[in-house]
């Protein structure tokens, strides 16, 4: 299996994470950075049900673990949650801004712990 | 009929933009990764991200002047397939699994940078578009 097709499936999986979560932004209409949070933490959770479950005994070949792990990268963001923090300090209020922040990083530390218990 | 045609070809290419940026973002993302060597904290994710930050701020402070469609290639595509939340958490998670505080220290500096780099990017932008605009 050459190196490029691999490369082309984490495109492919970051591709499609991205559509994805631009789809979720458009459908989650809310004045907070929900719908940020909401992919960051799916996202998460779906890396470490993925890390825990290849950690397992499975044949699985290279192209598939590629896929998904492009697209848990490309489904989550960090740069939209820290301008979108910036916005909410700036526009709304700090307290707001922390709580996004204090929030994504539980919450997805969580859901991928979660994630690892979940398929160990 | 006839009318919704725009609406669906903007959606279209708003999709493939979209499509063709998070790819092109998670390529780059991969690639970089397996050849920055990266340090426990100051891991190649790390860096990726705040690169990306820097240049989602650039390309906020000019999203008046660009075409939706640039910022949706851009913004939403590149920067948001270049970061990564969960490869983020992920590396935090195995750092707490042996120092819990180290990993807290990690997180808090990387978000952090991350939005510092965001401010500097979006300022640096807004300069330069400054500059632009009263020549």
């Amino acid at each position: 299996m050459s190196a490029l097709y691999l490369h082309a499936m984490f495109g492919l999986g970051g591709g499609l994470g991205a559509v994805l979560r631009h789809w979720i932004a458009l459908r989650v209409n809310h004045d907070l950075p929900l719908a940020t949070l909401i992919v960051n933490v799916l996202g998460s959770l779906l890396l470490g049900l993925w890390i825990g479950y290849l950690g397992g005994p499975v044949e699985l070949g290279e192209e598939e673990r590629r896929l998904v792990f492009g697209f848990c990268g490309g489904f989550t963001t960090f740069s939209s949650f820290a301008y979108q923090s910036l916005e909410l300090r700036r526009e709304r209020t700090i307290a707001l801004a922390a709580g996004n922040i204090l929030l994504s990083l539980g919450l997805c530390w969580l859901a991928l712990w979660l994630g690892l218990v979940l398929t160990r | 009929m006839t009318q919704t045609r725009p609406a669906v070809r903007t959606t279209a290419i708003m999709f493939i933009a979209v499509f063709v940026g998070g790819a092109a973002g998670s390529l780059l993302r991969e690639v970089f990764s397996a050849q920055i060597p990266g340090a426990p904290v100051l891991t190649a994710t790390f860096g990726i991200n705040v690169v990306a930050c820097f240049v989602l701020g650039w390309l906020y402070a000019v999203r008046n002047r660009v075409h939706a469609h640039v910022l949706h290639l851009g913004a939403v595509g590149f920067c948001g397939g270049l970061s990564t939340f969960s490869s983020f958490v992920a590396e935090l998670e195995r750092m707490a699994e042996t120092h819990l505080w180290s990993a807290i220290s990690a997180a808090s500096l990387e978000v952090a940078v991350g939005l510092a780099a965001a401010i500097l990017g979006e300022a640096i932008g807004r300069r330069l578009d400054g500059q632009r605009s009263t020549e």
